[in-house]
């Protein structure tokens, strides 16, 4: 039988692009188990700020899609001290949390509860996915950077004191262990994920010693991954080349404070930090999150005209899916996202349009297969 | 009688152990043949994957003798097992690779209405690899 040549062009489209944004195409090589579909109890933290908002537009798309998964909710505020010991307990036991935004109060010696969650949970990797969604231009084209940053110490380690008044000693602790199995990680995630290239960030220019640990480490991984190339990159001409020619970047693996900044300044030349998902994990839990945050989550004009975007925690939640072995959910999940955003019609206020969550959200919903 | 004239109303199909046999090699047959449709075996505790219908393949020893068998079958459930042990992005390598090569039609075996050998539709996939 012959097939007519516009079907062989759908097929090599649908083929080419290994995500699933083209319609129609079933995909039916997955063989589950028996009681791979039974529900699974996932941590849910609201939080503060918009997280309230963009973890009940979670929850609605996730009920509309009959997602096989419950969450069990925890209040938590970012002016708790400390993470309330059943939350941590929770997810312990289920370990998979989804969590919407816990600001972090400036000063004030009140140590944030989002790096008291993740040194207690040991989640030392920090994953952003950076990319151009269909639909949205921005002012590059053909960003796709995964920046993965160490999440649990280098300038966030917490000890700093005042010699003496006046001055203070802010200490940056940088280990083996924690460089290595980060860099470990990062290389690991660009095997499992068919990526090219590991870039490290560092300033070892100067930090000689600390940065210097840092990138000794990234270079004994990469001998272990002849196939991935590796490059380094000082993090100020990195922050140069992220906003004139990202699309050289692929992987990015970098200490804590690096990393943040990267990850936002990758958020923001490619859609926004409203757009972007992300996660935390370590070696026994994973709690997603929206990737980065900047300007979001304690933006209280948002909060009122409930105007935050759920973008990017509707992608983060389709990642925790896959991480749960749903990836039909999460498929149907990110295609309706992305017609939504393609379409134009329901965008927030930092893509450029003036709708609500909620909007955004019954949009999402009526977009789904 | 449904399938071989209007396949497209099925979707899932839940059939007795016989009744299978037949509706799979059937529908396999309608939608490209035995040699191209993926499949397993799956319990609680494994799975097997092979090809999805053999019927007419596994014991032809004409193919055996000249080297002419498809691999596409096994290549396909070979990236569903890829999936089963969690490596999304190989099985989505070789699902593209293998879509590519019959796509192109350059490089099929006898049952497709070709003439390559399985070292030829093989080396086809490996070119094409992302």
């Amino acid at each position: 039988m012959r097939r007519s040549s516009p079907l062989l062009r759908q097929i090599l489209r649908g083929a080419a692009s290994s995500s699933s944004s083209s319609v129609g195409r079933r995909s039916v090589t997955y063989m589950p188990r028996p009681g791979d579909g039974a529900p699974r109890p996932v941590t849910l933290i609201p939080g503060d700020g918009i997280g309230p908002l963009v973890t009940g537009a979670v929850r609605r798309v996730m009920e509309a899609m009959h997602a096989p998964v419950y969450f069990e909710t925890y209040e938590v505020r970012g002016d708790m001290t400390t993470v309330p010991p059943d939350v941590i307990e929770s997810i312990r036991r289920n370990k998979v949390c989804l969590k919407g935004g816990l600001a972090t109060p400036v000063g004030g010696g009140v140590s944030s509860l989002n790096m008291q969650l993740r040194k207690e949970l040991d989640l030392y990797a920090s994953l952003v996915h950076c990319f151009n969604l269909p639909g949205l231009p921005t002012r590059h084209e053909n960003v796709n950077i995964v920046v993965i940053r160490e999440n649990t110490e280098g300038e966030y380690s917490g000890l700093e004191h005042e010699v003496v008044p006046g001055v203070v000693e802010s200490l940056k602790v940088i280990t083996k262990f924690c460089s290595e199995r980060i860099a470990k990680y990062a290389f690991e995630y660009a095997y499992l994920n068919n990526r090219k290239k590991v870039t490290a960030v560092h300033k070892a220019n100067i930090m000689k010693l600390a940065d210097g640990l840092f990138l000794e480490s990234c270079r004994e991984v990469a001998t272990k991954y002849p196939g991935i190339k590796y490059n380094e990159i000082i993090v100020d001409n990195c922050c140069m080349q992220l906003v004139s020619k990202p699309e050289q970047f692929d992987v990015m693996v970098t200490p804590n404070l690096y990393g943040n900044l990267v990850a936002n300044t990758a958020a923001g030349i490619a859609g926004g930090t409203g757009v972007m998902p992300g996660g935390n994990v370590g070696q026994d839990h994973a709690v997603f999150e929206q990737g980065a945050s900047a300007g979001n989550v304690g933006n209280e004009k948002l909060v009122e005209q409930k105007k935050a975007n759920p973008v990017a925690l509707l992608l983060s939640s389709a990642m925790m899916l896959r991480h749960l072995q749903f990836p039909s959910f999460a498929d149907r999940l990110v295609t309706a996202v992305n017609r939504v955003i393609a379409e134009g019609k329901y965008r927030t206020k930092d893509l450029g349009g003036s709708s609500t969550t909620q909007e955004v959200v019954d949009a999402v919903i009526a977009n789904l297969d | 009688m449904q399938l071989v004239s209007k396949p497209e109303q099925f979707d899932v199909m839940v059939t007795p152990n016989l009744y299978g046999n037949l509706v799979a090699n059937t529908a396999a047959g309608i939608a490209g043949g035995t040699g191209v449709m993926p499949g397993g075996n799956v319990g609680q505790d494994h799975a097997v994957f092979e090809q999805g219908a053999s019927a007419g393949n596994v014991g032809n020893e004409k193919i055996v003798e000249q080297k002419k068998a498809n691999p596409v079958a096994l290549l396909l459930s070979s990236a569903m097992m890829l999936r089963h042990l969690q490596f999304p992005s190989f099985a989505d390598r070789l699902e593209t690779a293998v879509r590519r090569v019959i796509a192109e039609g350059k490089y099929r075996t006898k049952d497709l209405g070709g003439s390559s050998t399985t070292q030829e539709v093989v080396d086809a996939v490996i070119a094409k690899l992302d």
